[in-house]
């Protein structure tokens, strides 16, 4: 069998000060998240929302999941699963609002 | 190497490494299974939020902004020891990998707590859709709301009524699933905390850490989404 050193060379142990960082960030995008929603901004709300879910999301997966460390394989199914996410919302948004957009024979 | 570690090496990969990458591999192949899981919910949120906008604004003042922005922080602490479980593992220190994964599984078990007593005042309002179910405005600018509701809208009471019970229908459903997420993740580390007593992970195996981890991690990032979503509509009307 290979050496101890040899087999663990794709292995990232990151400081401790990474994940402190994180988590010191997420919590303060969450009292961002709970400050704004008390502002009206209209529509934008919900897009300053997300926007900011999205922002914790990609710091939790790039850091706590260590993606930014993962084989291209792991990177191709993450994009790949929000990829089909984003399918399934557009076509189910598409089928639901555009029902009734056209004359239907029989209706 | 020790004997232990070759014990930990399946035959039919050529090195620990590669075994890593495997079972890291086949664990994002189920998380993008559960992202479509979550996503179906998600997807019947969006449909019904965009069709009945106030009405869901109106429901979600139901929902506690305390409870939910404490959970939201407590999940978030979680995620970063279960980072720290692992960080731990690959560095082969058993008893503080334990120390870690207990403390995750104290904060996820605070979770699971403070969900219950949001759901038992839900109960006490008659909020749990079924033949039970009955809004009823409980403060002023609740009031004001139904009133303006109603004349801009034209809506029945029994309209609106349905369609409350359709935003609590969505928010046990969502909250529900990943209540048992976590309930899951909780039984996980009572089988991981011995295997990590005993020093079985180190640099070149903790593949079962580091797999629970990423679970963990993804159950954190769907409460992200469903904290805004169903706690914090409306609370600027």
């Amino acid at each position: 069998m290979s050496s101890s050193s040899d087999s663990s060379h794709s292995l990232h142990i990151e400081p401790i000060s990474t994940y402190l960082g994180i988590l010191g960030a997420l919590i303060v995008l969450t009292v961002v998240t709970v400050l704004v929603a008390y502002e009206d901004f209209g529509h934008l709300n919900d897009v300053v929302a997300v926007g900011l879910a999205s922002t914790k999301a990609t710091l939790v997966i790039t850091f706590f999941m260590h993606a930014r460390h993962a084989t291209r394989a792991v990177k191709w199914t993450l994009a790949l699963s929000i990829f089909f996410l984003v399918v399934m919302f557009v076509y189910i948004l598409m089928d639901y609002y555009t029902r009734g957009l056209l004359d239907v024979f029989g209706k | 190497m020790s004997s232990h570690s070759d014990a930990l090496w399946a035959h039919q990969f050529e090195s620990f490494d590669q075994q890593r990458e495997s079972t890291s591999l086949g664990m994002w192949l189920f998380i993008g299974q559960e992202i479509m899981f979550f996503g179906g919910l998600f997807a019947a949120y969006l449909v019904y939020r965009i069709s009945n906008p106030l009405i869901f604004k109106v429901a979600s003042s139901e929902l506690s902004v305390l409870w939910g922005g404490i959970n939201t922080a407590v999940l978030i602490l979680s995620s970063f020891t279960m980072a720290m479980a692992v960080r731990e593992a690959q560095l082969g220190r058993g008893k503080k990998t334990a120390i870690f994964l207990l403390l995750t599984l104290v904060l996820g078990l605070g979770f699971v707590g403070i969900k219950s007593i949001e759901y038992s005042s839900k109960f006490e309002h008659h909020l749990i859709p079924g033949q039970e179910f009955e809004w009823h405005p409980y403060n002023e600018q609740q009031v004001a709301a139904y009133e303006e509701l109603k004349a801009t809208t034209g809506y029945t009471e029994e309209f609106i009524q349905s369609r409350m019970e359709l935003f609590f229908s969505i928010y046990f459903a969502m909250t529900g699933l990943h209540a048992l997420h976590m309930l899951i993740g909780v039984g996980l580390i009572i089988w991981l905390l011995p295997r990590a007593l005993r020093n079985e992970f180190n640099a070149d195996y903790h593949n079962p850490v580091e797999c629970f981890g990423l679970y963990w991690h993804f159950v954190d990032l769907v409460w992200i989404f469903l904290f805004p979503l169903l706690y914090l509509l409306g609370r600027n009307i």
